[in-house]
């Protein structure tokens, strides 16, 4: 009862406070609609990427201002649009609501709840483009971020602030990278914007559950665009999604945000380009589709001390076809990034999973921000691999092999089997370094091949209990000492004893 | 020759008419049209008279407005509203247009150009309920 009377209260003050004032709009007059754009005269004085309203309430963004009319992207339901309606701008360039309440929640690009669990406070409003942190606020890349993917931390590193790109096929488990990665940042002080752009929506209702499971959306902003909304949403998803990242990272919060998937992106932006009549260039793109992603991904970056020293680390995924990396998009994006995880699906068939091949990715950054212990290992784990791949092709023709390449090729194949991994098991990277360390030292040479994998998942729990002081010197210094890999030797040689059983 | 587009025609047409006297003006305005239709450009002839419309109301400082109301203006208030856009718009002359509009509930909603000045109780109440949204 008392409550509803406040609420009455409260009603009544809101309203006897309330003064309205004589308003000065500006309006136009919509001349033509079709798929998604909006034709307007009037509208003088209008800015690019300025907000309109239209009568049903949707938004729309002014792109092009032509001498005799404006086009104007719909944000929204545009069958609700006709001829002749009225059309207010409002003077504000698109923006966003951000604050702490969206975490946990799937918004669309806007910043409206899409998950049914009622209404976002927004404390701050973003523009959606904004320029990037400048040279005076960064600073290098030099500490990890943990994806929990053996293949990556150990042989493609990324650093917070870093950009790495997941390129590949369709069904190579390109998402699949980016939510073991976000799974693994529990703990991590970390929080991750996930962008799904142009995704069928159970796919997206499957990834919330999976990582509302995992325990991720404690930490986890869902932006979506989905396959059945029009392409200016789709457009602009990406760059609200870094705005809500850059209120994270403003606060001196370390960000990771996926976009999944950048191809999508640019065919919504070729989509939008051509219904507004910009000249089509290669493949049909526009001209400025490389600067479209370039200052996107530009906004990632890793802000020094003076700055807040908060980070975002971006991981674009683009999907290839019939496994082309020279095509236009994926060579632009490569281009942009610092560095890429190629994966593939003849890898992803063989049972190599993830189906990262590792000869054709790189990351440029990621090396300095690898931790020391694991740098020592998998410095050895690399050229291992390398040699490998080389003699494979050898030894093909025949058996009469010397010894030592024999020894190059069982290693080979041990490394290969211990860098796969299940999906949704990211694992510590101190546990990673306990299995590369019995890889590179040998360890593992005589166990055969197909027990590699249970191997190591009993080892590492061995090595939990009877290797504490190496476990522990890897947590708190990165790197270990001598009495903890004289403990680590010996528990892996008792472990080993305990095996062969 | 490029094709000319409708707003210099109209620029054209103003200059061609400016001080001239009404007998002038007629032969001009026929000569132009017999120009247009000699260059296939008739069918713009709409375009071409919404711009000199404008163009002449710039030069000349006159102002359109559209006065939506509930009920219609009297000729107090009407002479009153002229002077105020006048001043308002540094405007020799304001031409008004009245419609009457029953959805404003009161006040009134006056558009210029594009420019829309709205103190309708509509509009207030509008505000109103997007204030309650916050």
């Amino acid at each position: 009862m008392t409550t509803k009377n406040t609420i009455i209260e409260n009603l009544k003050k809101e309203i006897a406070h309330f003064k309205s004032d004589a308003t000065t709009e500006r309006i136009g007059t919509v001349l033509e609609v079709f798929d998604g754009i909006v034709r307007v005269s009037g509208l003088s004085n209008i800015k690019s990427s300025e907000m309109v309203t239209f009568p049903s309430g949707v938004t729309g963004v002014a792109l092009n201002l032509e001498e005799e009319s404006v086009g104007i992207i719909v944000l929204g339901d545009y069958s609700k649009i006709k001829e002749g309606d009225e059309v207010k701008a409002t003077g504000k360039i698109l923006e966003i609501g951000v604050g702490d309440a969206l975490i946990g929640r799937v918004v669309d690009v806007l910043g409206a709840p899409i998950d049914g669990l009622g209404a976002v406070k927004a404390t701050k409003t973003y523009p959606i483009e904004r320029v990037a942190s400048g040279v005076i606020t960064r600073q290098s890349v030099d500490q990890p971020m943990q994806t929990g993917v053996k293949a990556i931390d150990a042989l493609v590193p990324i650093g917070r602030g870093q950009r790495e790109l997941i390129i590949g096929d369709r069904q190579t488990g390109k998402t699949a990278i980016a939510i073991d990665a976000i799974l693994n940042q529990k703990g991590q002080n970390m929080i991750c914007v996930y962008v799904s752009i142009g995704q069928k929506d159970s796919k997206l209702r499957k990834l919330e559950t999976r990582l509302r499971e995992g325990g991720a959306m404690d930490y986890t902003v869902i932006v979506s665009a989905g396959a059945s909304d029009p392409a200016a949403l789709a457009y602009i998803a990406p760059y609200a999604g870094v705005s809500i990242a850059e209120y994270f990272m403003d606060k001196g919060q370390d960000v990771l945000i996926v976009y999944d998937d950048l191809s999508k992106h640019a065919v919504a932006y070729r989509e939008i380009s051509l219904l507004l009549r910009r000249p089509p260039g290669r493949e049909a793109y526009p001209g400025d589709v490389f600067y479209l992603h370039s200052r996107l991904l530009e906004r990632a970056c890793r802000r020094n001390k003076e700055y807040g020293g908060g980070s975002i680390t971006a991981l674009p995924i683009i999907e290839t076809q019939a496994g082309d990396i020279s095509a236009y998009i994926p060579t632009n994006v490569i281009s942009i990034t610092d560095g890429q995880i190629f994966l593939e699906t003849d890898l992803f068939y063989k049972g190599i999973r993830p189906a990262i091949n590792v000869g054709n990715s790189v990351s440029r950054v990621g090396g300095s921000a690898q931790i020391k212990g694991m740098k020592k290992v998998a410095g050895t784990l690399k050229l291992d691999l390398a040699q490998f791949r080389e003699l494979e092709a050898f030894s093909q023709f025949g058996s009469d092999l010397d010894e030592s390449t024999k020894a190059q090729l069982e290693r080979g194949k041990r490394a290969v089997e211990l860098l796969k991994q299940p999906q949704y098991s990211p694992v510590l990277v101190e546990h990673q370094i306990v299995a590369l360390y019995a890889l590179v030292k040998g360890y593992l040479d005589s166990i055969p091949v197909a027990d590699i994998g249970r191997f190591q998942t009993e080892l590492v729990e061995y090595a939990e209990t009877n290797a504490k002081t190496f476990i522990k010197q890897i947590r708190e210094k990165k790197m270990w000492e001598d009495d903890g890999e004289a403990e680590l030797k010996q528990a892996i040689e008792d472990f080993k004893k305990v095996f062969a059983q | 020759m490029a094709a000319l587009r409708t707003k210099q025609l109209a620029a054209v047409l103003l200059d061609l008419t400016n001080g001239a006297t009404e007998e002038e003006s007629r032969k001009t305005v026929k000569e132009f049209a017999a120009y247009l239709a000699k260059k296939g450009l008739l069918k713009k002839a709409g375009k071409i008279m919404e711009e000199y419309a404008t163009l002449y109301n710039t030069k000349h400082s006159v102002v359109d407005a559209t006065v939506t109301l509930v009920a219609r203006l009297d000729e107090k208030n009407r002479m009153d509203l002229r002077e105020a856009l006048k001043k308002k718009h540094d405007a020799r002359e304001v031409h008004i247009l009245e419609k009457v509009d029953q959805r404003l509930i009161g006040g009134m909603k006056i558009q210029i150009g594009d420019t829309v000045y709205d103190s309708s109780i509509q509009n207030s109440l509008n505000q109103l309920q997007a204030q309650l949204l916050k």
